[in-house]
């Protein structure tokens, strides 16, 4: 059965089956038993009354003593008469009567005339043929639709079957105006009951509701947890109240302390998500730094060995350099002994030079000697005069050639003591280049050697690189799981801040914990609250009093 | 001084100079003061003369004294070398040595080729030299030989 009552059905119904269905069975079987009882006693009375009527029969038949057959005759039949005129007056209930057969079915006495002394009434009801063969007892029949309670007698000294009878109807006449009293009475008792019971649940399902109805204020309404049930009585109800206020007062501790501890756990995955956060968005950059890192020292690798076969073709090429320079070196000492030739060459000439423009000038002084000679001689020495000219312009022109090629030789000379100048820096550069390619290949050689140990550094370093990298790989993604955690964190945080907020508490609930911090309160809540005294001093730089926060919701 | 004067004087000028070189300048002599031109050499050193009188020449016996005319003209001292010539002149009826850096040709000078010496203050004392003798667009000092020596200084010389 799925069908559900409301308490108040339930008590009504359970009022029903408490008052009515015991009334009603109690009802039936007194109706029963009264019944049964009247049936017994309308027995009882038809078979007293039969009895009783035989008893009279027999009396009168054992008083007649004559033992006179006539008489005795005569007196039977009187009694005979006298017991049917008897029989006549007989009425049981209303329409009850005595009959009178004899065993062979002969009718002695019917309340109806025309059956007397005739056996009509045997040969026509059934019943009657039952009666005459059963001649004592009780006898039970059915004629003319209708029930009936017989008893019979039989008086063997008269050949009598007495019998009397009733229609069930009528014995049961009274029982029913019993019945339909009962049945009244059942019925008011019943609608007594309803009544009784609708107004007792009523006021049970009032209280109940009254409590209802805080609670379902409570619960959808404002939620507001500082409010309390009304404690009008001292019975279960009131138990109920009470207990449920207390309920109320611990579930407002524990509510404005899960309040307080969610806004915390919310403000704290939010630093934990920020923190996250960084640290995700720190490992990520660490991440890429350690790749370029690597990809660096990637570079760095291909340089160095770059750096290394490059330094051994320097170091091949330096060689190479020397053996030019040293090339250059003897081509230069060649350069500087031809030079040198030159020169003496060229100093030779010099003096020969020296020796023409020696010559030239005594001439030219012979000429003019001459010339001054000429001069004296006057226009005697005319021809002389012009040979003697003739003589200086030669004597010039050589010194001029021997001058210039004095001057030539010179230049020659000057620019040949260049040349050696020259020669002798090329040599000196030559020797310094030499001395410097041997350094340059001594540097290279280092390099080379400096490489190759880079490159083992390189190596180690790669490796490091790389183990950097898984872990910075690995602190990723447990700092993502760490993220993910603290954001599903923050947000069931938010969700239980949220949930927790709907809540209204009392502003001294949320006091009273700042104040159940003194020292001498009880202990398990003094253990509490240090979570608290903890969390709120954690909080206190962030958020200078968070219960002001509180009180805003 | 007119200028008629002045064109006699030249045109007395007229004739062949032997013409040398002195600290860089070019001067003049009259072809017919000269004696002889001989190449420097050796001097026999007279103690205690003037600086400018820088010895005794011995020219084919004759004792001649040598001036340096650098010195006289208060030039700055060149050492002499091959080409340093002596010049034997005669001065007033003396035979005087006179050294010189270079000689260096014999130049006849035209009335249209000379001008007058130029004249300065009293203090300066220019009056040896006879005219500026213009040659290849270049001047040749013309000195009057006669009055290159003064007269003490020709004592000195005469006393050598």
């Amino acid at each position: 059965m799925n069908i559900r009552f409301r308490l108040k059905e339930k008590l009504i119904i359970l009022f029903l089956a408490m008052g009515i269905i015991p009334l009603v069975i109690v009802t039936v079987w007194g109706m029963h038993r009264a019944k049964a009882q009247l049936e017994n006693q309308a027995k009882m009375y038809l078979m007293a009354e039969a009895k009783g009527f035989a008893k009279v029969v027999q009396i009168g038949y054992n008083s007649i003593n004559s033992k006179i057959d006539l008489v005795r005759e005569q007196l039977v039949k009187n009694l005979e008469q006298n017991m049917i005129k008897a029989a006549a007056k007989e009425r049981y209930f209303k329409t009850g009567y005595l009959a009178i057969f004899s065993s062979n079915g002969m009718c002695l006495y019917y309340p109806k005339d025309e059956y007397k002394g005739s056996m009509q009434l045997y040969n026509k009801y059934n019943y009657i043929r039952d009666a005459v063969l059963q001649r004592q007892g009780f006898l039970n029949y059915e004629s003319g639709g209708e029930e009936y309670i017989g008893y019979l007698v039989y008086n063997k000294d008269l050949d009598w079957i007495m019998f009397a009878t009733a229609p069930r109807k009528e014995v049961f006449e009274e029982n029913r105006v019993l019945k339909k009293q009962l049945y009244t009475f059942t019925v008011m008792v019943g609608i007594l009951i309803v009544i009784v019971g609708y107004l007792f649940s009523r006021a049970i399902i009032k209280r109940i509701n009254v409590v209802t109805q805080s609670m379902k204020g409570i619960a959808e309404g404002k939620a507001d947890l500082s409010m309390r049930l009304p404690v009008l009585s001292e019975d279960e109800i009131g138990d109920l109240g009470h207990w449920f206020n207390i309920f109320m007062e611990n579930l407002e501790d524990v509510i404005s302390k899960v309040k307080e501890a969610a806004i915390q756990v919310s403000t704290a995955t939010d630093e934990v998500s920020t923190g996250a956060q960084g640290l995700s968005q720190s490992s990520q950059e660490e991440a890429s730094a350690v790749e370029e890192i690597a990809a660096t020292i990637e570079e760095m690798t291909s340089s160095i060995k770059e750096n290394a076969s490059n330094a051994t073709q320097g170091k091949e090429k330096a060689k190479n350099a020397v053996d030019v320079a040293n090339h250059g070196g003897s081509v230069v000492s060649e350069t500087q002994e031809a030079m040198n030739a030159i020169s003496e060459a060229s100093k030779k000439i010099g003096d020969i030079i020296n020796t023409v423009n020696e010559v030239a000038f005594q001439t030219n002084l012979l000429a003019l000697n001459a010339a001054v000679e000429a001069a004296r001689a006057g226009e005697h020495g005319k021809g002389f005069a012009v040979v003697a000219e003739e003589v200086r312009n030669l004597a010039r022109r050589s010194a001029d050639a021997a001058g210039q090629i004095k001057d030539l030789i010179e230049d020659t000379v000057s620019k040949i003591s260049i040349g050696d100048e020259m020669v002798k820096k090329t040599e000196g550069s030559l020797k310094e280049i030499i001395s410097r390619i041997e350094e340059v290949s001594q540097t290279m050689d280092e390099i080379a050697a400096a490489s190759s140990e880079q490159a083992r550094g390189i190596d180690e370093l790669n490796r490091a690189i790389a183990q950097i990298d898984s872990s910075t790989q690995e602190n990723a993604s447990t700092i993502e799981q760490l993220a993910s955690t603290a954001d599903s964190l923050s947000n069931e945080a938010r969700e239980l801040e949220e949930t927790v907020i709907g809540f209204k508490v009392s502003k001294h609930k949320m006091n009273g914990i700042k104040t159940e911090n003194k020292p001498g309160s009880d202990k398990p809540q003094k253990k509490a609250n240090n979570n608290y005294d903890n969390i709120n001093s954690m909080n206190k730089n962030t958020m200078d009093d968070p219960l002001d926060e509180f009180e805003e919701f | 001084m007119g200028e008629a004067n002045n064109n006699k004087a030249m045109q007395d000028m007229e004739g062949q100079y032997i013409t040398f070189e002195l600290g860089g300048e070019t001067y003049g002599i009259a072809i017919l003061k000269l004696i002889e031109i001989i190449g420097f050499r050796e001097l026999t050193k007279i103690p205690n003369v003037p600086s400018f009188i820088k010895g005794i020449l011995n020219l084919r016996g004759a004792a001649i004294p040598v001036i340096d005319l650098r010195e006289h003209f208060h030039l700055q001292n060149v050492n002499y070398d091959s080409f340093t010539v002596i010049m034997i002149l005669k001065i007033s009826a003396r035979t005087i040595g006179l050294i010189v850096d270079n000689v260096k040709d014999v130049v006849a000078f035209t009335q249209d080729q000379l001008r007058p010496a130029p004249r300065f203050n009293s203090q300066i004392k220019t009056d040896f030299i006879k005219a500026m003798g213009e040659k290849d667009d270049k001047f040749v000092i013309l000195l009057d030989i006669d009055r290159l020596l003064s007269d003490e200084e020709l004592n000195v010389v005469d006393g050598v």
